[in-house]
């Protein structure tokens, strides 16, 4: 439950200090001790600037747990990562390419933390882009989706004791076959011929149950192949997962929902936790070597532009990504499983109620039995009180759902050998039995799923991908390029339900060996998404400015068709334009005075009087009719270095006003004052805008 | 006869009973089983169900009062409450209604009156068999039959209590519960029980006696559960040789807390409490129930004679409980010397001993009262005392703005209304999300006695305003009712959705009711 706090760590805390501590802001009730009839003296020497703290800037992207003094970086272009290797130091522990994207592990100098390292690479791209530079992110940590705990100390691991006959036949327990049709499906498809990869704590290849059924697999955090019909399971879950894909139909213990298939153990698990280069890694051999279906029963909170892209790469070669919603109980978002084209799934008990510990969300697609689910465990796992191997066990949670849907996809991909995964999705989805609230709802997604309805059914039309990019729309860098904004998070919406949600990544230039987007700019993907009509919203903080500003946050909507087998790239221009406007009462002459390229000495006040260099002014008002308005707007090139200072001048004005200030910076509009503007003053209001610059402003003198 | 449906007798009534033939007719009866039937799972009283007591081993008692015919069959009324009338001896009782598994309990030994609550779960799954495991035990290598004393030696008991529990049934055995003087469950309210999850047998198991705190006739106790949720509940009147009893001993030190705490969207009644006979008269038994939504936390410090602090030592302590409308205090509980549960004073170092009392018979609205008294062998020291009065259930709806409304301000007012107002104080943790910012983006703002939130932005945050056409979730995250939020005995939880605002003792999750979302409009 301490999750949620922990993730109030990327609000603004920092900016509130700054604007609470300082107290230079022109005081509210008439003072104005910082107000004088001169202009105020500013810094014209660089170097007098404050100096920039990487780790400040970097920590906002570091989102959740990783593991420390490691981060990933994904390119396209060796250059790219030697330009990242060089600001950060470090020194490269493995790495591995899916497409045309390399995936890197880069252990960090012990002096360089990982926030450090974000920060670093974060204010070089504030100067410039790096082209073929996908991400950098933290190496986040995921977890096993542990069974569920029915009480508060015991969980739903129980054992099979009535037979310990292992000749015994257990099908009358398995519960979630009866519930499925899993006989019925068994006339149609059986998913023989289709490799099925556990993507969890490995498998054991030598239970009753399970042999001849384990092909080669992949330990990614030792690099080293699993040779076929071994024990890698160092916990339990793998083999738990791959019995009820896949334990023999013999008669004999348990039967799986797809029999026929053949599993490939891919353990991404040290005891406990996985990080995310190694889930990553371990998907991407399993997709490279016959893969069709991979089970994911793992996933926590925070989103990983690597995991991302596994499972992009997944879908882009035709694989079937199936995910665990998690074990929270309540609308908490869950990765993989909330990414765009997975299979996200519930858990159900036998009355075809969603269990309490199932998440919710709008991106579930369906449930499956995941209640008191009878399977295999382990060879060595002894039973307490009698020392017997215990072979098999009921346990719970999502993870068991999951292999439910994993089982049904192969059968299905071997029924549709041709079929795309969204298809394959889509047929799961409209076959199953509507449960809970009518039609889609956020508890069981489409339903619980009907194997015998599936394997009869007709396959329906294929899916669509959309790429959204969301460059800057009024402004370049110093080379003249749109900026992207990365980092950036984009919702398509329907009914006011978040359905699918990714985020942009650096370079949008990045392709991942996929359909080749053919904008350079900050781009979030959307594989197999449902056709139709969507609200598209984005929103986040502009990282290449600076994060922790209302002001420097974007937001977005527009709105995206997409009909089936559609590819469709939209852009949607994020309104980085910066206008700045005074409003006032009295009937003073008060003019708007910006500092234009502040650090650079030669420029001075601008007013509507004098004109401006880089910007407009709407016009002199001279607030004659007892009110006034000006407005400046700044709208093409910039220095990258420039610094916008804002002052109100009343140097021309013979009587007090109140004066309110507003700024639009992408989207946002924050206001401030009003402010009591004594007759003949100049006011430095303190309020500085970043414009392509490279300091961690705001400030306040 | 155990394997009886015994709905269908509910069903077609004393006709049916007078056709078995296994009838007899004893002589007016004398004694009493009563208590309540509670649902774990949903943590409501089942009404409806249908309670029958049997003899060990026998047939369904009927018998005549003047010239009508009883049986002890009887039904749950809306609080789950149930009553029946048998004559003196040991008894097996039932407890079945449709959509639960069934709940056996065995070895009740009725002298005057009998207390047994049941639990009785929701059925897993309706298409497994309902039938209770068969359940074996033996004490000290000697196969024993419920019901039956059984005394203990210091000798016998110098290695622990040796005990083996064997079950089986047509359904796999889920979890296998033991305890030494109350019937064991969950332990966030049993306390100290023995606990088997992989396995349909204890093996040769031991408890430590030492760890209950108990001495004289007690009982041990066996839960059973099967994976259709079906329950077997096994009593075995002990005897433990008692210590020598000191001259005096002195009371706790301090009462810490007293503190009902009431789940909300739950009915009150709810978990597990026992007495029983036994050889040395009618004993009421400690009695720490599975599960709970309203219970009572008591919390106090070490009397002086107890070894925690440097004292000679005691046995443990003896929980009384008198209700309102009572005249005296009764033994609902013990804790043992050592086996403490609560920090008082922050340094992760347990200093203080907690007891839960979750009895189906609290309720909202009844006060009750607590002493607590140090004992060993038959002296008990003066009590601590301690009474509250636990408040009623309640929830919040949430009322504007409503759910999926468009166009919405981005200062909006928030208003919400509670379905009760209890006690004096009612703290809320208003929730806001930006969905289309993800996990990361949320506002939290603590509230007493506020149902509505004016807002106009937290300056310096990522919130200092909302953005237009955006979607909004917002929700009452926590809400609690106290009866003084600065110094309570009593509180309500509503909802408790996971975050960690207020002074809230740990409490299982309870997800809001509402969640809404909107969708602003221009600037």
């Amino acid at each position: 439950m301490k999750r949620k706090h922990l993730l109030i760590a990327v609000s603004g805390l920092g900016l509130a200090l700054l604007l609470t501590g300082c107290g230079g802001l022109l005081s509210q009730d008439g003072g104005c001790p910082a107000c004088g009839p001169a202009i105020p003296a500013v810094p014209g020497d660089p170097s007098a600037r404050p100096a920039l703290d990487p780790e400040a800037i970097g920590q906002p992207l570091v989102r959740g747990e990783h593991i420390p003094g490691e981060i990933v970086v994904g390119y396209t272009d060796e250059a790219a990562f030697a330009a990242v290797l060089s600001l950060v130091g470090g020194t490269v522990r493995d790495r591995f390419t899916m497409g045309e994207l390399t995936a890197a592990l880069v252990a960090l100098p012990p002096d360089v933390s990982v926030a450090r390292a974000m920060g670093t690479v974060l204010l070089q791209l504030r100067r410039e882009r790096i082209p073929g530079l996908a991400f950098v992110e933290p190496n986040y940590l995921y977890e096993l989706i542990d069974p569920a705990p029915t009480e508060q100390d015991a969980y739903l691991k129980s054992v099979e004791p009535a037979v310990y006959d292992p000749d015994a036949d257990l099908r009358p327990y398995q519960w979630g076959l009866d519930v499925i049709g899993a006989e019925a499906a068994w006339a149609h498809a059986t998913g023989a011929g289709i490799i099925v990869a556990v993507v969890d704590t490995g498998v054991d290849g030598t239970h009753p149950d399970l042999q001849g059924k384990v092909v080669e697999g992949y330990d990614p955090a030792a690099d080293a192949v699993i040779p076929a019909g071994s024990d890698s399971d160092f916990d339990g879950h793998g083999t738990h997962v791959a019995g009820i894909i896949a334990a023999n139909d013999d008669g004999k213990g348990i039967v799986g929902l797809a029999p026929d298939v053949l599993i490939m153990p891919i353990p991404i698990f040290q005891p406990g936790y996985v990080g995310a280069f190694d889930a990553a890694e371990g998907t991407i051999w399993a997709v490279d070597h016959g893969a069709q279906v991979l089970n994911h029963s793992w996933g926590g909170p925070v989103y990983s532009q690597l995991i991302k892209a596994a499972m992009d790469y997944t879908l882009a070669n035709g694989a079937i990504p199936v995910c665990a919603a998690g074990n929270d109980g309540e609308a908490w978002i869950h990765f993989p499983s909330a990414y765009p084209g997975t299979i996200a799934v519930g858990a159900t008990t036998p009355q075809d109620t969603v269990t309490d510990f199932s998440t919710l969300g709008g991106w579930l697609s369906v449930a499956a039995p995941g209640e008191r689910i009878l399977s295999c465990v382990p060879t060595w796992y002894v039973q307490d009180g009698t020392g017997d191997p215990l072979l098999y066990a009921y346990w719970g949670g999502t993870s068991m759902a999951t292999p439910f849907v994993t089982a049904l996809a192969a059968m299905l991909r071997e029924l549709h050998p041709g079929a795309t995964p969204y298809q394959i999705q889509k047929l799961i989805e409209d076959t199953a039995t509507d449960i809970e609230g009518p039609g889609f709802d956020i508890y069981s997604g489409h339903g619980r799923i009907d194997a015998a309805a599936a394997v009869a059914a007709p396959l329906p039309a294929d899916g669509a991908i959309a790429y959204i990019y969301t460059p800057t729309a009024s402004s370049m860098d110093t080379r003249g390029f749109w900026l992207p904004i990365p980092y950036v998070d984009v919702v398509l919406l329907q009914g006011g339900e978040v359905r699918y949600w990714a985020q942009t990544d650096i370079s949008g230039a990045a392709n991942f060996g996929f359909p080749i987007g053919s904008l350079g700019a900050g781009v979030a993907a959307f594989f197999g998404i449902e056709p139709g009509t969507y609200e598209v919203l984005v929103g986040g903080d502009d990282q290449v400015m600076w994060w922790a500003r209302t002001a420097n946050r974007v937001t977005a909507s527009d709105t995206l068709t997409v009909g089936a087998g559609d590819f469709v790239e939209q852009v949607i221009p994020i309104n980085t334009e910066l206008q700045v406007q005074i409003d006032w009462t009295g009937a003073g002459d008060v003019d708007l005075a910006i500092w234009e390229g502040y650090y650079f000495g030669a420029i001075s006040w601008s007013t509507p009087k004098t004109g401006a260099t880089w910007g407009t002014f709407s016009g002199d008002d001279d607030g004659a009719d007892g009110d006034g308005s000006e407005t400046y707007t700044l709208n093409f090139l910039h220095w990258d270095n420039d610094l916008y200072r804002i002052a109100i001048d009343a140097t021309n004005s013979t009587v007090d006003t109140q004066v309110t200030v507003t700024i639009i910076q992408n989207g946002v509009t924050e206001t401030y004052g009003p402010y009591l503007v004594p007759a003949g003053s100049f006011g430095d209001l303190g309020v500085q805008v970043d414009w392509w610059d490279l300091l961690g402003g705001p400030w306040v003198f | 006869m155990k394997n009886l449906r015994w709905t269908l007798f509910a069903a077609v009534g004393m006709a049916a009973l007078a056709l078995t033939g296994c009838l007899f007719v004893p002589a007016a009866p004398t004694g009493v089983i009563e208590g309540f039937v509670v649902d774990h799972g949903a943590g409501e009283p089942v009404q409806g169900a249908v309670v029958m007591a049997y003899p060990e081993g026998g047939d369904i008692p009927l018998y005549t009062v003047g010239s009508a015919y009883y049986g002890p069959v009887a039904t749950t009324d809306a609080d789950g409450y149930y009553r029946l009338i048998v004559p003196e001896g040991v008894y097996t009782v039932r407890a079945e209604k449709d959509g639960h598994a069934v709940s056996v309990a065995h070895g009740i030994v009725v002298g005057s009156t009998a207390k047994l609550d049941i639990i009785l779960k929701p059925v897993f799954n309706p298409d497994w068999p309902l039938e209770p495991p068969e359940v074996t035990v033996t004490i000290e290598g000697q196969l024993v039959t419920p019901g039956d004393e059984i005394v203990l030696t210091a000798d016998q008991l110098a290695d622990g209590l040796d005990y083996r529990v064997d079950a089986q049934g047509p359904n796999d055995i889920d979890i296998i519960y033991a305890a030494l003087g109350k019937t064991p469950g969950a332990g966030w309210l049993t306390g100290t029980r023995e606990y088997f999850s992989s396995t349909y047998t204890t093996g040769d198991a031991a408890l430590d006696p030492a760890l209950y705190g108990v001495e004289e006739w007690t009982t041990f106790e066996v839960v059973v559960y099967d994976v259709n949720s079906n329950r077997t509940h096994l009593l075995f009147p002990v005897y433990l040789e008692p210590h020598a009893p000191p001259a005096t001993l002195d009371p706790p030190t301090e009462l810490y807390r007293i503190l009902a705490v009431t789940l909300g969207k739950k009915m009150e009644f709810y978990g597990e409490t026992m007495a029983v006979p036994s050889g040395a008269g009618e004993l009421e038994i400690s009695a720490a129930p599975e599960g709970g939504n309203l219970y009572v936390e008591l919390i106090w410090k070490p009397s002086p004679d107890d070894t925690v602090s440097g004292g000679a030592g005691i046995t443990g302590y003896r929980i009384y409980r008198k209700l309102a409308g009572e005249d005296d205090y009764r033994l609902i509980g013990t804790v043992a010397q050592g086996d403490l549960g609560y920090d008082t004073d922050g340094d992760d170092v347990d200093d203080a001993y907690l007891f839960r009392d979750s009895s189906p018979e609290l309720s909202p609205g009844l006060e009750v009262s607590y002493q607590i008294r140090a004992y060993m062998g038959n002296t008990e020291s003066a009590p601590v005392e301690g009474t509250t009065t636990p408040l009623d259930i309640w929830d919040v709806r949430l009322l504007e703005p409503a759910d999926g409304a468009t166009d919405v301000s981005l200062t909006p007012t928030f208003r919400w209304q509670p379905t009760k107002i209890l006690g004096n104080d009612q703290y809320y943790l208003w929730v806001l999300w930006d969905l289309a910012l993800g996990a990361g983006y949320y506002l939290t703002v603590d509230m007493l006695n506020q149902t509505e939130y004016d807002f106009a932005g937290i300056p310096g945050s990522s919130f200092e305003r909302l953005q237009p056409h955006r979607v909004y979730q917002w929700y009452i995250g926590v809400a609690v009712a106290y009866d003084d939020f600065h110094n309570p005995t009593a509180m309500s939880v509503a909802i408790q959705d996971g975050w960690s605002g207020g002074s809230i003792p740990v409490v299982p999750t309870l997800p809001a009711t509402d969640f809404f979302t909107f969708t602003t409009g221009d600037w």
